[in-house]
C-alpha cells in the first residue's frame, strides 16, 4: 500500500509486458517463474517466441508473489495457469512454488536466457537484488564456469535501495543522475552499505551536490563489479542481467573499466532468469510431446 | 599527579579523570557533529564537579583523537584498550574490543604492551551499528536488546552475514510471528559469530576480556562464550577501557608514550 506521507524513494515500477499474439495454436506453451529476494519475474513462452511476463516486488510469501506475477502476466490475454505444459521455477524462492514441474538453478537459467537473447554473448554479468553473479557459458547458453557473491549487500539492488532512500533519490534515477557530473570524484571508500550511507551523509553535510554523491557512489559499485568479472575472465560478448542491469550509471562505468561495451539485449534484463528457465520448459514439453 | 583521557569513538565520547591510585570520574556522551566544543564543555563540568582546578596532561584516542582540545599526544585504540585492560585485570592477555563501526582483537602481555591485533572495519555485521539497526526492527531501544534476549525460549537462526540482508530476514521472521525474544538473542549469535572469527584468527590466551558499547549486551557475551568455550571477562564499565588506557598513559612524561611492541 502506497504511504502517502512519505515519499518511497527506493520503490521501482511493477510492469507487464504482453505481445498480443494468438497462442491456441502455440507448439508448446512454457513458463519461468524467478522468485528472487527482491522481485518476483513470471514469463510465458508460446513456441518459441516469447508470449507475456511481469515482474512485481517479492512479498513476504514467496507462494504468493510467483502466483501473482504468473497471473499478472496472463491477465486479458484469455490463458489460463492452467493452460501452460511446462511451469519451471529458479531464483532464491524456487523451492516455495508450488505449481512448477521442476527447479533449476538460476544460474543456468540466467546464461539460458542470456544466450537467448543474444547468441554471442559469453560473459553474463547478473546483477539481482541481494546477489551478484558472473557467469561464463559455451556457444549452446550452458554454464561453463561462475562466481557468486551473496555475503554482502554492496552493489545489490537491496544496497541502492537503501541508497536512494537515504538520498531521497527515485531509484530508477539514479544511474542517469550519477552521470551528469563532468568527471567521476573518487569512489566511495566503503563497499558496506551501512558504512556507504554514512560516508553519503557526510558529503551532503560537507555540501556535495546529489549527482557527485550518486557519481561517487556508482563509481565504487562499478569497481567492485569489475574486480568480481575480472576474477573469473571475461569473454565476449559480454552481457548484463538483472534489474540493476537497467542502471545506466553502473553499466557504462563497469564498461569504461573493462573496455568492452555490453551488448544490447532485446528484452527487459531483468527477465532472463525467468526466459532461462521458460526455454528450460520449452526443451521439456519438446522431449514430452 | 591528576591526568585525563578522551576517547572520541564513532558513536560515544568517553571521559575519564584519575588520579595517582585510581579513577576519580567517568563520563560518556553521544558524539555529535561539534567535538571540540562539547568535549570542552564535558572536560569543564566534570572538573568543576570534582573541584579540580587543573588537570597535569590530557591523551586522547579513537577515531577522533585529533580533535580533542588540551591534549597534546594521541595514541591508536589498540595502546589505549591494551593498557586499559591490563591495569584492571593484569591477568588479561586478549582483548576484544567490539564498538560502532570496528572490531579489534588485541593480544598483550602483562605491561599492556601490544604483541599482535587484528581489526575489521570493512563489515557493518560484526559490530555494533548492526545491533543498532536490528534493535530498531523490532522496535526496541537499544539498551533493551540484551534483556529481550536473555527471555528467549526458543533457538531460532539467521544467516550472520549482511545488516542489509538480516534486517530483511528480521522483518519477515517477524510477520511469520517469531517471538521478539528468540530473534533478539539469534542477533546476539549473528554478531557473536561474526565476533568470533575473527577472535579465532589470532588464537586467543586467557585472560580474554571483552570491552567497547557491545559488551553491555549481556546476551551477546553468552553467545560468544558458548561458540569460543571461553569464560569472558568483562568489566564493569566495558565502554570506558580505552579512555582509562589513554588517562594512565598520559603519566608517562612528554614526549615518551612508546608501545614495544607494535
Amino acid at each position: 500500500m502506497e504511504n502517502k506521507h512519505t515519499d518511497e524513494f527506493w520503490r521501482w515500477k511493477e510492469q507487464t509486458w504482453q505481445s498480443g499474439r494468438d497462442w491456441k495454436d502455440a507448439a508448446s506453451i512454457s513458463a519461468g517463474v524467478d522468485v528472487g529476494s527482491v522481485s518476483s519475474k513470471a514469463l510465458v513462452m508460446t513456441g518459441n517466441e516469447i508470449f507475456a511476463y511481469c515482474i512485481i516486488r517479492t512479498g513476504f510469501n514467496s507462494t504468493e508473489s510467483a502466483y501473482k506475477a504468473l497471473q499478472n502476466a496472463l491477465n486479458g490475454t484469455g490463458m489460463k495457469i492452467e493452460d501452460i505444459q511446462c511451469v519451471v521455477g529458479t531464483g532464491y524462492g524456487r523451492v516455495n512454488i508450488p505449481f512448477a514441474g521442476r527447479v533449476l538453478t538460476e544460474i543456468s537459467c540466467h546464461a539460458y536466457g542470456a544466450h537467448f537473447l543474444n547468441p554471442s554473448v559469453r560473459t553474463i554479468l547478473d546483477m539481482g537484488g541481494q546477489d551478484s553473479k558472473v557467469i561464463l557459458c559455451n556457444d549452446k547458453g550452458k554454464v561453463i564456469n561462475f562466481l557468486m557473491n551473496d555475503k554482502c549487500a554492496a552493489g545489490t539492488g537491496r544496497g541502492i535501495e537503501v541508497i536512494a532512500d537515504i538520498l531521497g533519490v527515485p531509484i530508477e534515477d539514479m544511474g542517469q543522475l550519477s552521470l551528469m557530473v563532468k568527471k567521476d570524484p573518487k569512489p566511495l571508500s566503503s563497499t558496506c552499505v551501512v558504512f556507504a550511507k554514512s560516508e553519503v551523509l557526510g558529503m551532503r553535510w560537507r555540501g556535495w551536490n546529489t549527482n557527485k554523491i550518486l557519481a561517487a557512489y556508482h563509481a565504487s559499485l562499478a569497481d567492485r563489479m569489475s574486480n568480481l568479472i575480472r576474477r573469473v575472465g571475461l569473454a565476449p560478448e559480454f552481457a548484463i542481467t538483472g534489474g540493476i542491469a537497467k542502471n545506466i550509471g553502473i553499466v557504462q562505468r563497469i564498461e569504461q573499466r573493462l573496455n568492452i561495451k555490453s551488448v544490447q539485449l532485446s528484452m527487459d534484463p531483468q527477465i532472463a532468469g525467468a526466459l532461462g528457465a521458460a526455454l528450460f520448459g520449452r526443451d521439456e514439453c519438446a522431449r514430452k510431446s | 599527579m591528576i591526568t585525563g583521557g578522551i576517547d572520541i569513538g564513532v558513536y560515544a565520547t568517553k571521559l575519564v579523570i584519575m588520579d595517582d591510585r585510581s579513577i576519580l570520574a567517568t563520563r560518556i556522551m553521544r558524539t555529535g557533529n561539534r567535538i571540540k566544543t562539547s568535549v570542552t564543555s564535558l572536560i569543564r563540568k566534570t572538573l568543576k564537579e570534582l573541584s579540580i582546578d587543573n588537570v597535569d596532561r590530557f591523551v586522547a584516542t579513537g577515531v577522533g583523537r585529533k580533535r580533542a582540545p588540551y591534549c597534546d599526544t594521541v595514541i591508536p585504540e589498540i595502546v589505549a584498550d591494551a593498557h586499559g585492560v591490563t591495569w584492571m585485570l593484569p591477568s588479561a592477555r586478549t582483548v576484544i574490543d567490539v564498538g560502532a563501526e570496528e572490531v579489534r582483537v588485541i593480544k598483550c602481555d602483562e605491561k599492556g604492551d601490544v604483541l599482535n591485533y587484528i581489526r575489521n572495519n570493512r563489515c557493518a555485521a560484526g559490530a555494533g551499528v548492526f545491533l543498532e539497526s536490528m534493535a530498531r526492527v523490532l522496535e526496541v531501544p537499544l539498551e533493551e536488546l540484551g534483556p529481550l534476549a536473555l527471555k528467549s525460549q526458543n533457538e531460532v537462526h539467521i544467516s550472520p552475514t549482511c545488516v542489509v540482508f538480516s534486517e530483511s530476514e528480521v522483518v519477515s521472521m517477524i510477520h511469520a510471528k517469531v517471538a521478539r525474544e528468540d530473534l533478539a538473542r539469534a542477533i546476539s549469535e549473528s554478531i557473536a559469530t561474526k565476533i568470533s572469527t575473527l577472535v579465532n584468527s589470532v588464537v586467543p590466551e586467557k585472560d580474554v576480556v571483552l570491552i567497547g558499547g557491545v559488551a553491555k549486551n549481556t546476551s551477546v557475551i553468552e553467545e560468544l562464550n558458548k561458540l569460543l568455550g571461553l569464560d569472558i571477562q568483562v568489566p564493569a564499565k566495558p565502554q570506558v577501557t580505552g579512555a582509562i588506557g589513554a588517562a594512565l598513559l598520559a603519566r608517562q612524561p612528554k614526549g615518551n608514550i612508546i608501545n614495544n611492541g607494535k
